[in-house]
């Protein structure tokens, strides 16, 4: 057995329900509903998520990148023969200096919009495991109402707290319309 | 246990009561008294005249910016449907409101003309010269104040419009009120679009009228939403710390209006670079009179601090989540935007006053300011050092920066200030504080950030 799907017909249910397994200590569940329901995440007493510092440093990542970058392609060349390949192209454009900050902006704002965002979408996916192209709940056929109207709970049998007898007692005791068992 | 938050309204917290009393006649008497105190200090013949009427127009955009932003936003709100901030858009209608206020507090000015503008709003000085002879089928005195009469009709038509429109849905609830607001928002935007732009051309940028920017508008219209939302934030916790509105305006709106400033400080920032970048690069003297001017002396200190106060600061300050959702974080935060904004104008509008001196301090009056501003500075490569020649310039520079100016202008802007309040509050005297019977208004009371 790979968990119990409870099957609960409002949100105000669900978040009841939400409420007790939270408080029985269960760290593997999840709740599945067809559009997002307020104060959802408190009742599953879910934690913020840490994307926002990965984005935060990969960020400044960016930035960093952008200002090495345009500085040293910028660099005058070297004196030393031996250090020539590593001096850069400077060009002179309209009498600025090599290095003038106003003129890298742009760059520096682009790659570091660039670095976060794609951070934001590729973080996110990492975080929440996709993709995966199949999940046990598919194989209850009750499940597919999920996307119209119907709210669904999923204990993992994978949890530390899990007992198959009791666990079912916790999860009739909060009303379901249905409890089904997830196969794998 | 943490439930979902239910709103209900408590019919006593809306309406305004004897706090509107209170604070509108003390607004209005701070008002009328600094107001007649900078006038005195102010009105002499000479430098002070001329300092006085900037800072008047300096105090008077401050608010008007406000009520523009406010005006936008009662729009947006319709044009998009929005939901969450039905229980914020009465102070937004309030604040539009103003306008007519700001429509008498326009007069004052009209007697300050010749020392706002003095390079294009008389004859003889507009055609001793190439370039204001070709600008001057717009910039002359008859299509300027048939264009400002014009201005404050569509302003104050359409405030009168909105505000009353919603207060006749209070009584009503007829819902077809909010469609025919919805459609009429549509134009209403374009013509606020339209004249908000050919205010900013008209009444700051002429200041200079030798120099352009296809950006002004925009760059102005930043300052107004990020003005209107702090003092939205503003009022509103003023309001709810005397027990009024309730939760009607929740922590949850603040979030929101948290986001907004945000998003308006960097706004602010990219079009404030946008347009310092295009200058900077091309580098093309009639282009580059606007910074020149501003990188002298002190105030290149004061254009670097603007930079720092109105983005470098507010920027990482108002990212997180934390700081939107806690009443007194975002309070200071309003604060701060409010004060970042009124620095921006007071640059904008202020160093105009001395800029338009530089030709006659070297000795060509009827000179161009990008022409006169080489012959200023030490030498046409180091422009930004004012030379033994011109030394005496540098006090005239100062003259905004002196202890007396500075009065002049914080009392002007404490004047128009205490009169803006009074406004305010006349305007949510007659009115419930959150649009009672909006058919969204539910949505609002519901709202939630995920």
């Amino acid at each position: 057995m790979w968990g119990y799907l409870a099957e609960y017909e409002t949100p105000g249910e669900i978040l009841h329900a939400a409420e007790q397994v939270r408080d029985a200590g269960f760290t593997k569940w999840d709740c599945f509903t067809p559009f997002p329901v307020h104060g959802l995440d408190n009742a599953m007493g879910i934690r913020k998520t840490i994307l926002p510092w990965i984005v935060l440093c990969m960020g400044l990542t960016g930035l960093t990148i952008a200002i090495t970058l345009q500085w040293y392609v910028n660099s005058p060349y070297t004196q030393s023969a031996s250090l020539y390949v590593l001096s850069g192209y400077p060009l002179t454009i309209s009498g600025k200096p090599y290095w003038s900050l106003p003129a890298n902006v742009p760059v520096m704002f682009e790659l570091t919009v660039l670095f976060s965002a794609l951070t934001t979408f590729y973080g996110l996916w990492t975080l929440i495991r996709l993709p995966r192209f199949h999940h046990p709940v598919f194989s209850v056929a009750r499940f597919r109402r999920v996307t119209d109207d119907r709210f669904f709970l999923l204990v993992e049998a994978a949890d530390e707290k899990f007992e198959a007898g009791v666990s079912r007692t916790l999860l009739e005791r909060t009303h379901p319309s249905a409890i089904d068992e997830v196969k794998d | 246990m943490a439930h979902r938050h239910e709103v209900t309204l408590q019919p006593s917290k809306l309406t305004l009561g004897p706090v509107g009393t209170r604070t509108g006649i003390a607004g209005l008497l701070v008002g009328v008294i600094a107001l007649g105190a900078a006038a005195l200090l102010g009105l002499k013949e000479g430098p002070a005249r001329v300092h006085f009427f900037h800072s008047y127009l300096f105090a008077f955009s401050v608010f008007l910016v406000i009520s523009f932003g406010s005006l936008a936003y009662v729009m947006i709100h319709y044009l998009a449907r929005v939901g969450w901030s039905v229980s914020i858009r009465r102070l937004a209608e309030a604040l539009s409101l103003n306008m007519f206020l700001l429509a008498i507090l326009v007069l004052p000015l009209l007697a300050g003309m010749h020392d706002l503008f003095p390079r294009w709003f008389d004859e003889h000085s507009r055609h001793v010269d190439d370039a204001l002879r070709d600008k001057s089928g717009y910039l002359n005195p008859t299509f300027f104040f048939i264009r400002l009469v014009a201005y404050f009709a569509i302003w104050g038509g359409l405030a009168a419009f909105f505000a009353g429109k919603s207060k006749q849905q209070d009584r009503t609830g007829d819902p077809k009120i909010s469609t025919l607001m919805e459609r009429v928002a549509m134009p209403g935007m374009w013509l606020f679009a339209f004249s908000l732009t050919g205010f900013a051309f008209d009444w700051i940028m002429s200041l200079n009228p030798y120099w352009f920017s296809t950006m002004f508008g925009v760059y102005i219209f930043a300052g107004c939403m990020l003005s209107m939302f702090a003092t939205i934030v503003l009022l509103s916790l003023f309001l709810k710390s005397r027990g009024l509105i309730g939760d009607a305006i929740n922590h949850e709106h603040y979030h929101d209006l948290g986001k907004w400033l945000f998003a308006f400080t960097f706004f602010w920032g990219y079009i404030a670079f946008g347009q310092y970048m295009l200058i900077w690069y091309a580098n093309i003297p009639e282009e580059t009179q606007f910074f020149v001017p501003r990188q002298f002396g002190v105030y290149a200190s004061l254009s670097l601090l603007l930079l720092i106060v109105h983005l470098v600061i507010p920027f990482p300050g108002l990212i997180s989540r934390h700081v939107k959702r806690r009443n007194g974080v975002i309070a200071f935060w309003a604060v701060w935007s409010l004060c970042a904004c009124i620095f921006d104008l007071w640059w904008m509008i202020i160093p105009n006053e001395w800029i338009n001196q530089i030709p006659a301090a070297v000795g060509h009056p009827t000179m161009p300011i990008s022409d006169a501003l080489p012959l200023l500075a030490n030498s046409p490569t180091d422009m930004y050092n004012i030379g033994a020649r011109h030394a005496e310039f540098i006090p005239v520079m100062n003259y905004p920066l002196q202890p007396m100016s500075l009065l002049v202008t914080a009392l002007c802007l404490l004047g128009i200030g205490g009169l803006y309040l009074f406004s305010t509050m006349l305007a949510l005297k007659g009115r419930s504080l959150v649009p009672l019977r909006d058919p969204r208004l539910p949505e609002a009371l519901a709202f939630e950030n995920m």
